[in-house]
């Protein structure tokens, strides 16, 4: 039976997978579950999807580690005179894909683009490059940037690919914008997008780093968005990595020639509660939800068990989380759900609906809440909207309650405040709690790691106890690979880095 | 003259008892009818066959196999698949019959209209017909479903708007052909008025390719039903529905096969019976082919 389905999907793959079969040389093969949305541009796309090439064509001033800590790319050294200038030292031998070579000026025309109102760039926030104030070009290669107040994290958040360095000339010849152009420095150049079936990167021979050189001619890209077929292209050798989903990690457990690759992510799943609107307005009533939630069964029916249980800050952030599983709310606790349900006016519980979409996990973690919140007298109606409705709802503010999977972000200045903080763009609830917003603006205006982190925590812990959240895990994700790939170690803060990532021949 | 309108009702359309015994003398009517029966049976005395509650979650049974306590084995959250088979038929019928219910009248009434009265209001609802035709039905369906939200009422109108043209434009054949036979002529000359004309002496003679229309646009909604769900906008979760247990199971496909064959299995199967029994339906009451 299994050999059947195996062989019947392969013929499937080997004819829309064709141009992979004579693809020649030095190639890495990556089957992905979406395609780039929209196209390229590091400033304004924030597709996970559309990440992965960027993330190979384009560079940031500093990057971060693992572990959380600011390490050197374009800039090799850095200094911070006083807590809001920052003088970079740039890489003298950094050429864009064009041949020219990259200078000060280059930085600052960067940032220049993306303070643009007109670009509509994503790191135009204080929790990216917002902040800035003015950025002088002090010789051809040091910068120094000077910002409008104190804000801590403003190192490590130059390392995201919102704060990419793009070549002027290269937006100026498209008009403005980089969606289909390749302004960039990184070890990948931009080839053939051919929509809905594959993105091709090629090495780009001058890149300035011998340490991040591209190790392979060229890293294409299948979009296989049916997990089945990306797992049969895998077996097949159509494709030598492939995102993973947790439903299939048992099938190729004894399979020689596959291996599994797995990082904890930055990311949260939960159930996210509107306190303007009956019955989640009373405090009551949100404690009973949080207090009907068996995590434990949701994270293994939604997540194949491979999740954490987890808050908004997830223990991939490291020092920054706190310990959920201490806090009252997280055991589920069934006849104190319906005691506060009864104080709050609804001892037969009420009827409420609950929005899903996007993702199996959201879906899944919906359909089993509507079963667990059922055990308190709470009837859910499970609603699985497509995309743009599910969209709709995000930005209008406009459920009941909603299953969302966010980012945490590197650091708490986005985990805490981007979502939780008065009138913050992704703050979807509309919360606000005086006491969070003073601790936010407290955090970002030190740059003393300890007492940020006593902030941000009692912040967490004054969202997590008001229970307008129901976070429920964080996500495991995971790669299956040819065993012939080596040296890829993917983690939460660059999960697609081919750096040094050969395929044994 | 009274005479000659009797024998043409009954040619047309036998008493139901003789229709049901000639159905049931064709083996293909058979076929149909048993396998329509046991689906009906299945939906209407759901709640007894099922075992299992179809929304019961069970960690500890997931993904299993067929078994004497599962029969055909379990989902990835532990659900009984044979329950939610037998409760998704009743989803499967409702909306069939309540589509075709919709698609049905609006389709006899314009038809009708169109058919008896000729003219410029023919052209009219013939033209909207023919405009909603031309869109591939299931293309239709999305996009009406888009625009009112998923739910199962709005699987049902959008369903049964989709199918009105085909009503429409069968009466109003039938209705077209009836006319111009001798006994409406008849009735007209002995000053009878339209609206009796057309419940008292038309009505009856379209009934018979009506019937069968309406056998066979089952079928059809009912598999439209299934590939709306299938694309997560027809019934909303956690209410089974053959097509989104089907697509449910898609991830699970290798590992747990029988996700997949049993919501496929009787999706064939019911689909198979209703355009069995419509054929063999068409074959008794279409004096024509008896020839």
């Amino acid at each position: 039976m299994k050999k059947l389905f195996a062989l019947a999907m392969a013929l499937v793959l080997a004819l829309t997978l064709l141009p992979a079969a004579v693809a020649e040389g030095n190639v890495l093969r990556y089957g992905v579950d979406a395609d780039a949305a929209g196209g390229f541009d590091p400033h304004t796309i924030s597709a996970v999807a559309s990440m992965r090439m960027i993330g190979q064509m384009y560079n940031t001033l500093v990057d971060v580690d693992e572990n959380l800590n600011v390490i050197p790319e374009l800039a090799t050294s850095w200094e911070q005179p006083d807590d809001t200038t920052y003088i970079f030292h740039l890489a003298e031998n950094v050429t864009f894909h064009n041949g020219r070579k990259m200078t000060a000026e280059d930085v600052k025309y960067s940032f220049e683009r993306i303070l643009d109102p007109a670009t509509g760039a994503l790191g135009n926030s204080s929790s990216y490059a917002g902040d800035i104030d003015t950025v002088e070009v002090i010789d051809d290669y040091t910068v120094k940037i000077t910002l409008k107040n104190i804000n801590a994290p403003f190192l490590a958040n130059l390392s995201s690919s919102y704060c990419s360095i793009v070549a002027k000339e290269v937006v100026e010849a498209n008009d403005g914008s980089l969606l289909l152009a390749d302004g960039g420095t990184g070890p990948y150049t931009l080839g053939e997008w051919v929509p809905d079936n594959s993105v091709t990167v090629k090495a780009y021979p001058d890149y300035f780093d011998e340490a991040g050189k591209a190790t392979f001619d060229a890293i294409e890209f299948y979009v296989l968005t049916d997990a089945s077929a990306r797992l049969a292209a895998l077996r097949t050798g159509a494709v030598d990595l492939i995102v993973a989903d947790t439903a299939m990690l048992d099938l190729v457990e004894n399979d020689q020639n596959i291996q599994t690759i797995s990082y904890q992510s930055r990311n949260y799943t939960g159930l996210f509660l509107n306190p303007n609107r009956a019955p989640f307005d009373n405090e009551k009533v949100r404690q009973a939800v949080n207090l009907a939630l068996n995590r434990e069964e949701i994270i293994e029916f939604a997540f194949n068990g491979k999740a954490l249980v987890s808050g908004f800050v997830p223990a991939s952030l490291g020092h920054w989380a706190v310990d959920v599983t201490e806090n009252e709310y997280y055991t589920q606790n069934i006849e104190k759900a319906k005691a506060l349900l009864a104080e709050a006016g609804y001892p037969n519980g009420f009827e409420t609906n609950i929005i899903v979409g996007l993702l199996d996990s959201i879906r899944d973690t919906g359909l089993v809440v509507e079963q667990q919140l059922a055990e308190i007298g709470i009837k859910v109606n499970v609603m699985d909207v497509e995309r743009g409705q599910y969209l709709d709802a995000w930005n209008g503010h406009d459920f009941d309650i909603m299953v969302c999977q966010n980012g945490a972000g590197s650091d708490p200045s986005r985990a805490v405040a981007f979502f939780f903080k008065t009138g913050s763009s992704a703050n979807i609830q509309d919360y606000s709690n005086p006491r969070v917003d003073e601790l936010c603006e407290l955090a970002v205006a030190t740059s003393d790691t300890a007492k940020r982190e006593t902030y941000y925590k009692e912040a967490i812990n004054l969202i997590l106890n008001d229970c307008v959240v129901a976070i429920v895990a964080s996500p495991q994700e995971y790669f299956l690979a040819s065993t012939a790939l080596q040296g890829f170690a993917p983690n939460a803060s660059n999960a697609n880095n081919f750096s040094g990532v050969t395929l044994a021949k | 003259m009274k005479r000659k309108n009797k024998p043409v009702k009954n040619r047309s359309l036998p008493g139901n008892e003789s229709v049901l015994r000639q159905l049931w003398r064709d083996p293909m009517g058979r076929a149909g009818m048993i396998g329509v029966g046991l689906v009906i049976l299945m939906a209407v005395f759901a709640p007894w066959i099922a075992q299992y509650d179809v929304a019961k979650m069970n960690a500890r049974a997931k993904l299993t196999g067929p078994s004497a306590q599962f029969w055909f084995g379990t989902d990835h959250f532990g659900r009984d698949v044979f329950s939610r088979i037998v409760y998704g038929a009743r989803v499967s019928l409702e909306v069939g019959i309540v589509a075709v219910g919709i698609a049905a009248g609006f389709g006899y009434l314009l038809g009708m209209i169109a058919g008896f009265f000729e003219g410029k209001i023919e052209t009219v609802i013939m033209m909207v017909m023919d405009v909603i035709f031309a869109f591939p039905s299931i293309l239709l369906a999305l996009f009406i479903v888009s625009a009112l939200g998923p739910s199962i009422i709005n699987t049902m109108i959008a369903i049964g708007i989709v199918n009105i043209p085909v009503f429409t434009r069968t009466v109003r054949a039938s209705v077209k052909t009836v006319k111009s036979t001798d006994y409406i002529a008849n009735a007209r000359s002995i000053g009878l008025k339209k609206m009796s004309i057309l419940f008292k002496h038309v009505t009856p003679n379209v009934l018979a390719p009506f019937t069968v229309q309406a056998t066979l646009a089952l079928s059809g909604a009912i598999l439209t039903e299934a590939s709306m769900s299938f694309l997560g906008l027809g019934i909303q979760p956690p209410n089974p529905s053959w097509g989104s247990m089907l697509s449910d199971a898609r991830k699970y496909m290798e590992r747990a096969p029988w996700l997949v064959l049993f919501p496929a299995l009787f999706i064939i199967l019911t689909i198979l019976s209703f355009n069995i029994l419509g054929d063999a339906l068409r074959d008794v009451l279409d004096p024509k082919l008896k020839l």
